[in-house]
């Protein structure tokens, strides 16, 4: 196991790409049982597939056909947590990673005043706070397109929630979006019960209330 | 209505009528003092147009709010990154610093009619105002701000009281007339920047936010807003036909609100100048106890600590601190006389029209997205309007840059 690595200092370096090289402008992750493993790179051209992590290096392959991956920028950063009573926690500031015999794996992220003094450029300001880093897996992510991330509601915590709270909870998402979030769960009747209601409010806002 | 339909509308009301209202500060007295007092009826035209405006911009960012549950500079953060939100906030906090001193510098000229020293009104205020923010729940701060801006209201008798000539004023309100001197286009532009600010759109999206608004209230919220935007532009109407049915008739110019109400004294009366001062004074503490929330929630958004006016001192500290640190370097800028007030002033004008303008285009974009608002998301008929709104503000803010220039 090697020291954390945070994304934020491999967006813009290169990636070796078959004797060339482009600059990464994301990461992709392919998720792997509970693991967060990085299976894919973007750069401004194109993605790719990522191939392994050595000495500070990134390097990777020419993808054929379309890559499924969740891309850190889009899913983690700068999005706001929430917790499981609808409270809003912190941001996402920057994501903590760690390499493993070639590998990454995203570990955590950091929050707080630190990550974003730290992506302003303020550096030395930002070593003098205490870096603050949540779990990965103490976070759920329903959407990769829009919406918070849940606090502590792991897949396993997430089906065990009261429907009413879930539907509560995913209320705030446009309608399609929160219907991709609990497309494998329990509660996809109750949250799409739900949005057709929302649908007929919005059509017919007088003849519900 | 029913009776459970009234009870749910007065729980959603508050944003729109805060937002709307705290746009009749002093600095919008002063300008629509002076449409009045230099233009008679002719211009109330404008006020209309920017009532309209206002209806439209202070929907959007209310519904942005209460769709997605986050304040424009948090939203900002997360679709556009962490720099761009910076360097929105760090405008807007140097812009808020000047309009709160301004707000301060009102309050100084209203209870410097009834003759307390500045010296004595200004930290009173200012030692209130946060006491009342940091040390209340939500519901508390929002009842005595909702009770602040009824005193708005004043300026609805001491218009009436001016005598003022209805038709020519109706007149005034819906035949647009318009001459391209240097003169109108600076009170034109200023009355519609007067009323779209770029913390008027920051505070209203981020209470909506913190008063946990949902889509579902979305309908009832529509009241709120129009209600807010019409009875600011109903009290700027007043103001505007008192000095236009008195200081225009006599041919009387002025530099300030303060200046209208003595002006006002010996042309409509002791209490239409009185109201005129008190209506003044309520203005100013609503607007100052509102810009600088403006700043709070946006910088709180901005390092990704959002904060409620419910969570505790300790709970929200960047929140709280922002909150004080802008109520205590304005407050000071006013107490201290070597500070030129009037560079604060036309600085804080320049820095807001700056910012206006790129905050109007994202919150378009922000509305129209259909992957974050869904069936919220813009029609064609609010992205027409919305786009023209900002192109008429753009056009604005050239011409107010070009006559300052030339």
């Amino acid at each position: 196991m090697s020291a954390p690595i945070l994304a934020c200092t491999i967006f813009g370096a290169r990636v070796a790409i078959e004797g060339a090289s482009e600059r990464v402008t994301d990461l992709g992750v392919v998720r792997e049982g509970e693991a967060w493993r990085i299976g894919a790179v973007r750069t401004h051209r194109r993605e790719l597939l990522f191939t392994g992590w050595e000495d500070g290096r990134l390097s990777a392959a020419a993808a054929r056909g379309a890559i499924d991956a969740v891309w850190l920028r889009e899913a983690l950063f700068d999005r706001q947590i929430v917790d499981l009573d609808g409270r809003r926690v912190i941001r996402v500031g920057d994501v903590v990673l760690r390499a493993d015999g070639g590998r990454l794996d995203v570990v955590a992220v950091e929050v707080g005043a630190a990550a974003v003094l730290r992506r302003l450029g303020l550096v030395r300001l930002a070593a003098r706070l205490e870096p603050q880093l949540l779990a990965i897996d103490r976070l759920h992510v329903p959407s990769a397109a829009a919406g918070p991330l849940l606090l502590d509601a792991q897949r396993e915590r997430f089906e065990q929630l009261e429907t009413e709270t879930v539907t509560e909870l995913l209320s705030r998402l446009p309608v399609p979006v929160a219907e991709h979030a609990v497309r494998e769960s329990r509660h996809r009747a109750a949250v799409a019960r739900n949005n057709k209601s929302r649908r007929r409010r919005r059509r017919y806002p007088r003849a519900t209330r | 209505m029913s009776r459970l339909r009234i009870a749910a509308f007065i729980a959603v009301l508050g944003p729109g009528i805060l937002a709307g209202l705290s746009d009749d500060d002093p600095a919008g007295i002063t300008t629509y003092s002076i449409l009045g007092a230099d233009h008679g009826y002719e211009l109330i035209w404008v006020l209309v147009l920017a009532t309209a405006m206002l209806i439209l911009y202070h929907a959007i960012a209310v519904r942005v709010g209460a769709v997605t549950g986050q304040g424009l500079a948090g939203l900002i953060r997360e679709r556009l990154g962490v720099r761009t939100a910076f360097a929105m906030t760090t405008i807007l906090i140097v812009a808020n610093l000047g309009t709160t001193a301004a707000e301060f510098a009102g309050i100084a000229s209203a209870l410097g009619l009834a003759g307390i020293p500045r010296g004595i009104s200004v930290p009173l205020a200012a030692v209130g105002i946060s006491w009342l923010v940091i040390g209340s729940q939500f519901k508390r701060v929002e009842h005595v701000l909702l009770i602040l801006a009824a005193t708005l209201g004043a300026y609805i008798l001491a218009g009436a009281l001016a005598g003022p000539d209805w038709s020519a004023a109706a007149r005034g309100a819906v035949v647009p007339s318009l001459s391209l001197g240097r003169d109108d286009v600076l009170v034109i532009t200023a009355t519609i920047g007067t009323t779209i600010a770029p913390w008027g759109l920051a505070f209203i999206q981020s209470y909506a936010v913190d008063k946990r608004l949902r889509p579902q209230d979305l309908s009832l919220e529509r009241i709120d807003v129009v209600a807010g935007a019409v009875l600011t532009g109903v009290i700027g109407f007043f103001v505007v036909i008192a000095c236009a049915a008195t200081l225009h008739a006599t041919g009387r110019s002025i530099e300030d609100a303060r200046d209208a109400a003595v002006a006002l004294e010996p042309l409509a009366g002791a209490w239409s100048a009185r109201l005129f001062g008190a209506g003044l004074l309520g203005a100013a503490l609503l607007a100052v106890a509102i810009v600088p929330l403006s700043t709070a929630y946006s910088v709180a958004e901005t390092f990704g600590t959002e904060s409620r006016l419910d969570d505790s001192f300790g709970e929200a500290r960047i929140f709280y601190a922002t909150y004080v640190g802008t109520m205590t370097i304005a407050a000071v800028v006013v107490l201290i006389p070597s500070v030129p007030l009037v560079p604060v002033l036309y600085l804080s004008q320049a820095l807001n029209a700056i910012l206006l303008v790129p905050l109007l285009v994202v919150l378009n974009r922000l509305s129209g997205d259909t992957q974050l608002m869904g069936e919220h998301a813009n029609t064609a008929v609010i992205r027409i309007l919305a786009w023209s709104a900002t192109l008429v503000l753009l056009a604005c803010v050239l011409a107010l840059g070009f006559v300052s220039l030339t």
